[in-house]
């Protein structure tokens, strides 16, 4: 059963990854556009705006969940590294919980909302305002489920399990190596172009 | 009041990331008090989640990141180098003024710290400069990364505020470029008495004007960017798009730093690193409500008011507040909880929401270098192998030219009203 759950949640965080850097890409391209017509051309397409900042939550509600998939959220843990392992998980667990029942809440209650207004159009594009808000319940409904996979994968995969104690060292170890290969590939290039000192 | 903060205390201390431990404490709050106001919950985190200004924070994250990545750093290293080469401390002084050009480039103080770490620390260690003091100086002129323009945590400040971006840009300029001249003053003071190196270069003259060069590319960037803001030509999301149209051309086809099948994985990676800031905002929009909803701010500000409280006396204990909460809480939620709170009662008692910025922004820079929980400290602790508690001792001399620049903000409000005054008008 585990296995099934981890295969699924592989899949759909890939997918939901590559949603989220062409919503980015989506959200460049027409803002730059944006600047492009306005200051080239003198003009500009009505609407854009609006779809950009439905795009942006879209990209926020699915980013929060895969950061929380990946444990990168910012979060004070130095306490949680104090204790010893067992109560460290222990607490993890209750934070999952806790995490899961707030976003049950949020989830629940976006329901009669989302149907509440969906009579309700945006300005200029139209967009129904049901479109816009269901990146909500989209959302939280992902965190939810992640809370479920992160708090399995503590117990029956101790090797991720031990990532939930390390996630900010190794996004710092991530950032340290990122900096040494620009530094690297700068060096090789710099030499390669014979101003070297 | 007393459940919404014990319950928040409880969940960031057990490790449950900030967002939510906001959003479980408001859903307790909620629970309790106002179980009938529960549909309110999507309503306000979409409120938070559908924000047009703030687009520009993830393409200012993204644009630092092309930057960083297109092996800018070592050119700005190398541009440093030609000045403060050649007085004893060279590298110390090259680590700050490396690092107030950065500032400008990056926006972000970690990313500072390992860009400018992962090269100079080793670099320092290497030229007999003491490791604490080498960590010491990269984290403490990093803090210049959030204060100096672009800055990402005055862009979310500005939508709180509901103050101009432009003026709060220009606003963060002088108190940075002041805690860089403080650091300077203080790293060739304790060079001199330390007796550290000089830098040993000969340079050619085509390398000179190589580096020169390559310096005004990155230069030309941030100054591009800010300057577009400040004139009101552009808005602050359409000169952030610029600025990442700028680094991609220079990362990619100039610098050739960044190869083209990279683009796609940035772009992920800075919407990812905005989502962890966007949840924040979006679930903290919560709180406000509640606040709001229980009067603290008013309450706070009529409390300030009928104390008949100077000003000065005013910020310079909200200062201390400010200081105190970053040694715990990370910039982002600290100025999400902060400013609702603190501003409108530094408004009542006729402080410019510009200054209480400043000395905000500039007050939780200094949270980044201090333990527990400070980013930069931990940075630099994996890149130099010590311990944060050396690495803040050997940083604490440079923080004190931070400290002395928020009493400057405190007691003289031009530091922080001056250039925006004069390039923007009131």
């Amino acid at each position: 059963m585990y296995k099934v759950l981890m295969a699924v949640d592989r899949v759909l965080t890939k997918v939901v990854e590559v949603i989220l850097a062409l919503l980015f890409i989506a959200i460049f391209i027409m803002v730059f556009y944006q600047v492009v017509l306005r200051y080239l051309f003198n003009t500009s397409i009505f609407g854009t705006a609006e779809i950009y900042t439905v795009l942006f939550a879209y990209a926020s509600s699915l980013g929060s969940a895969v950061m929380l998939r990946h444990r990168e959220h910012i979060k004070i843990d130095v306490l949680l590294n104090a204790l010893p392992r067992p109560v460290g998980k222990a607490l993890v667990t209750i934070g999952y919980v806790l995490i899961g029942v707030f976003s049950y809440f949020i989830v629940q209650q976006a329901i009669p909302w989302l149907m509440k207004i969906r009579m309700f159009r945006s300005p200029v594009t139209g967009i129904s305002r049901t479109l816009e808000s269901v990146c909500i319940p989209i959302g939280f409904g992902l965190i939810l489920l992640y809370c479920v996979v992160n708090v399995l994968s503590l117990f029956l995969n101790p090797a991720e399990g031990d990532q939930e104690f390390s996630a900010a060292e190794s996004d710092i170890n991530e950032m340290i190596d990122e900096s040494k290969r620009a530094d690297a590939r700068f060096t090789g290039e710099h030499h390669h172009r014979g101003t070297d000192a | 009041m007393i459940l919404l903060l014990a319950s928040l205390a409880v969940c960031v201390l057990i490790g449950i990331p900030i967002a939510f431990s906001l959003g479980v404490s408001a859903l307790s709050y909620f629970l309790v008090y106002r179980p009938e106001l529960l549909s309110i919950l999507p309503q306000r985190v979409f409120s938070g989640f559908n924000s047009e200004s703030l687009i520009a924070l993830p393409l200012f994250i993204l644009m630092g990141q092309m930057m960083n990545n297109s092996g800018i750093t070592r050119r700005i290293i190398e541009f440093s180098n030609l000045i403060f080469g050649k007085f004893k401390g060279g590298l110390g002084g090259i680590n700050v003024f490396a690092s107030m050009i950065f500032g400008g480039i990056s926006g972000s103080s970690a990313s500072d710290t390992a860009s400018i770490g992962a090269i100079l620390i080793p670099e320092m260690e290497k030229k007999g400069y003491p490791l604490e003091y080498a960590a010491g100086i990269t984290v403490a002129s990093s803090t210049m990364g959030m204060i100096i323009p672009p800055s990402v945590p005055m862009i979310l400040y500005s939508v709180l505020s509901e103050e101009s971006v432009g003026k709060l840009f220009l606003a963060g300029a002088v108190p940075g470029i002041m805690i860089g001249l403080f650091q300077l003053g203080i790293n060739f003071f304790l060079s001199y008495r330390r007796d550290y190196p000089r830098e040993d270069f000969k340079y050619s003259f085509r390398f000179v004007v190589n580096t020169v060069k390559d310096s005004l590319i990155a230069l030309i960037m941030p100054l591009f960017v800010v300057g577009t803001v400040v004139l009101g030509v552009a808005t602050a999301n359409e000169s952030a798009a610029f600025g990442v149209m700028y680094a991609m051309l220079v990362g990619v086809f100039l610098f050739r730093g960044i190869k083209i099948r990279e683009l796609p994985g940035m772009f992920m990676t800075a919407i990812k690193t905005c989502a962890s800031i966007m949840i924040i905002i979006a679930v903290s929009q919560l709180y406000i409500w509640i606040l709001a909803l229980e009067r603290v701010p008013q309450n706070l500000a009529a409390a300030v008011v009928s104390m008949d409280l100077d000003p000065t006396m005013l910020l310079t204990t909200i200062m201390v507040i400010i200081l105190m909460a970053g040694t715990f809480i990370d910039v982002s939620p600290a100025i999400l909880l902060i400013t609702p709170v603190f501003l409108p009662a530094a408004v009542a008692v006729g402080i410019s929401p510009l200054q209480f910025g400043g000395l905000l922004i500039a007050g939780l820079a200094v949270g980044t270098n201090t333990p527990p929980v400070g980013t930069c400290l931990n940075v630099a602790a994996a890149i130099s192998k010590l311990g944060i508690a050396r690495i803040f001792r050997g940083a604490a001399p440079f923080l004190a030219g931070n400290v002395a620049t928020l009493i400057l903000i405190c007691f003289v409000p031009p530091m922080t009203l001056w250039l925006p005054a004069l390039l923007i008008g009131q």
